[in-house]
């Protein structure tokens, strides 16, 4: 599989009056064609952050995105490939879509980047129809308001309206996480049969650890800005190597069996860690002397890579 | 018997006009026993809580059944003897931890105020009280932390203090509404951890409402599924899980995805819950059961014992047991 994107050293800082929140750090990170890449960690670990400057919302403060081997972003500029080439999906479809939009003008929208031509190709009632048949709505729904829709159908709404460019590379933000359990499977089903039908790729962000391991083939786990652990799925599910992915896969409720020996976060560290650390030094259960200087980024095999002083 | 509910109906009255919004709902809590309720959103495990609390809006309606704690009716209670019962007899954790907290006051002070409530201590002792109730929840520090404000602190700490207001009465019953929904995992478990561990220790019985299959199966003893104001299926969590007598159970349980199986597609249920204002005749389940027969569509089933420790109501279970 050829390389689609590729994320060097790449950091985003916030800058807040004269405080900065650095949202993501260092992250290197590469997508192949047809991959689904899912990116894990806690509530503000900066995944959301890393997906939007993928989609022109966020502009990287340092470091190079190459996609298709042209860098996405130049002189603070959002480079598209191709308009509608990169596409999103995100989580609250309540608020993703707009209320006063009739479902036709909703999907139709992006078509608006497009030349005249292809707009008018690619947004022909036939396409349209056959789009909606896809994503598993109605030809009739299409003159109709968001609010008329169950959380499940305007979700299907988002993804129609995220495909009517034919994009090759989509970025889902929590694209099941508002919806029921009944639901979230038909809509996962879909995304999955849609990639493959398509040869799409995927940015797919979740907390959620069983939805990752059902849909990715490639998982990078966050902590903190910084890209911890990355490798293959099923190697990163039975074998994890850094301290916080094996935290993270010990606490899944899960209703199978669990394997492996419980671990948890270690009590806040006394010592001040100070800028140098390891991200992970304050609730590490392993941590040492040397973690007071932050590891590097190693690969364990080709495609195996994690940041820990434990490995390596 | 802690607790017990006997077909209990509440109607909301609204801009569209009446909704049942729980219909014929049963449960009990023996003493020390952890119940979990699971179901989708709508499905009125809230408005199963809200009523053992008394606190369904006044929009609300409890047009039948009857709630009794510890043999006490509930509903005969006036509102100023409920609230008696709320926080001291009943502790309560919620979804959102700054609900439950008091935002611009010191969280050691929160603590103390309730401790010298329920108790009638001073405010030196009280104090002391609320720093070993923080030890209790394991904050670490819990000195240093006693004397911050709640924005200072991480939600998982917020949601432990809730817990820690929550138990300082000791109440006898803990209902816990979604209290790990809007954290993340790993500190999910932590907080179900302590959970447990007042439990035990305790011997304090909790109602805790999931809509994670995965939580109840981690921490409760019983577990009532429930679906579209309704109860479909009550037994022993381990036994619920592993062999389903409802067919929404076992639609729910393929639904998920499988970690010891992630290659295996998901079964998804077709359609969705039904509009409560437009419940279906019959059985509510019916238009996605896989297994629904002629009589499903037309009468609906109730819930009724299937096996030694298990209700579930479907007609396919009728005289099994
Ligand atoms: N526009 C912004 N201005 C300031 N800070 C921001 C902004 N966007 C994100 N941040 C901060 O960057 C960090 C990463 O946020 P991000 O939204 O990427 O997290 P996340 O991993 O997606 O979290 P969640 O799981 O809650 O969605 C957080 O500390 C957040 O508060
Ligand atoms: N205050 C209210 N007014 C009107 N309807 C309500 C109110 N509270 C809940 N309901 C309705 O009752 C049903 C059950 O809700 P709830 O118990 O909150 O579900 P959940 O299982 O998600 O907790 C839903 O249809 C909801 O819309
Ligand atoms: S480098 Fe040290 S502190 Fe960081 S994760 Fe590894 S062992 Fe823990
Ligand atoms: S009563 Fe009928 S429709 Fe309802 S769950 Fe049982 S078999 Fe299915
Ligand atoms: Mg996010
Ligand atoms: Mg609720």
């Amino acid at each position: 599989m050829s390389t689609l994107i590729d994320f060097h050293s790449v950091d985003k800082s916030f800058y807040k009056g004269k405080e900065s929140v650095k949202a993501v750090i260092g992250a290197n990170l590469t997508v192949k064609k047809g991959s689904v890449v899912g990116l894990v960690g806690e509530s503000g670990s900066g995944k959301s952050t890393l997906g939007k400057m993928l989609i022109g919302l966020e502009m990287p403060s340092e470091g190079s995105i190459q996609y298709a081997g042209a860098p996405l972003w130049k002189n603070k500029k959002f480079i598209r490939p191709r308009p509608g080439e990169i596409q999103s999906v995100f989580q609250d479809p309540q608020s993703s879509l707009d209320p006063r939009m009739r479902v036709k003008e909703i999907i139709l929208e992006p078509l608006f980047a497009l030349g005249t031509r292809e707009r008018k190709e690619k947004g022909s009632r036939e396409r349209l129809t056959s789009l909606m048949k896809r994503v598993g709505l109605k030809a009739e729904h299409l003159d109709r308001y968001p609010h008329e829709f169950s959380g499940g159908q305007r979700q299907r709404i988002a993804i129609a309206r995220a495909l009517i460019t034919d994009p090759s590379f989509i970025v889902l933000d929590e694209p099941t996480s508002a919806l029921d359990v009944s639901v979230q499977a038909q809509v996962l089903n879909l995304l999955k049969e849609l990639k493959n039908e398509r040869n799409l790729t995927y940015l797919f962000i979740s907390h959620n650890m069983s939805v990752i391991r059902y849909m990715c083939d490639v998982i990078a786990v966050m902590y903190k800005g910084r890209i911890v652990e990355s490798g293959p799925a099923r190697k990163l599910f039975e074998s994890p190597r850094h301290p916080y992915t094996k935290i993270l896969l010990s606490s899944l409720p899960s209703i199978f069996e669990k394997k492996g020996p419980a671990l948890s976060f270690a009590p806040p560290a006394e010592v001040d860690s100070g800028e140098e650390a390891c991200g992970f030094f304050e609730r590490c259960p392993f941590r040492m002397e040397a973690c007071l200087k932050a590891p590097a980024f190693e690969s364990i095999t080709e495609e195996h890579g994690v940041a820990c002083h434990l490995e390596g | 018997m802690v607790l017990e509910m006997k077909d209990l109906c509440v109607d909301f009255t609204g801009m569209r006009g009446k909704v049942r919004a729980l219909r014929n709902v049963s449960l009990s809590i023996e003493k020390g026993e952890v119940l979990g309720v699971v179901g989708e959103s709508g499905s009125g495990k809230s408005v199963t809580a809200l009523s053992i609390l008394g606190l369904l809006g006044s929009n609300a309606t409890i047009s039948n059944g009857e709630i009794s704690y510890l043999g006490q009716n509930l509903l005969r209670l006036g509102p100023k003897e409920m609230q008696s019962l709320r926080g001291k007899k009943i502790g309560m954790v919620f979804q959102e931890p700054m609900t439950a907290l008091h935002p611009t006051m010191k969280v050691g002070s929160q603590l103390a105020e309730v401790i010298k409530r329920h108790r009638g201590l001073s405010k030196k002792q009280a104090h002391k009280l609320a720093v070993e109730a923080l030890k209790e929840v394991h904050i670490h520090d819990p000195e240093l932390v006693a004397k911050k404000y709640p924005f200072e602190l991480s939600g998982g700490m917020r949601q432990r203090i809730v817990i820690a207001l929550a138990m300082s009465a000791p109440p006898d019953l803990l209902i816990a509404d979604e209290p790990t929904t809007a954290l993340d995992v790993t500190i999910q478990k932590e907080i179900l951890q302590l959970i447990k561990e007042l439990n035990d220790k305790r011997g304090t019985s909790v109602l805790l409402i999931t809509h994670d299959l995965g939580v109840v199966s981690s921490v409760c003893d019983r577990v009532m599924v429930m679906y579209a104001g309704e109860v479909v299926e009550e037994g022993k969590t381990e036994e619920v899980l592993n062999a389903p007598s409802h067919p929404y159970t076992e639609a729910l349980l393929h639904a998920l995805p499988d970690l010891a199986d992630p290659e295996e597609p998901l079964k998804a249920i077709p359609g969705e819950v039904p509009d409560l204002q437009n419940r279906p005749a019959g059985c509510a389940f019916a238009s996605r059961c896989p297994k629904a027969m002629d009589i499903c569509g037309v009468s609906v089933p109730a819930l009724e014992p299937v096996s030694k420790n298990r209700s579930a109501a479907c007609w396919l279970r009728r005289d099994t047991y």
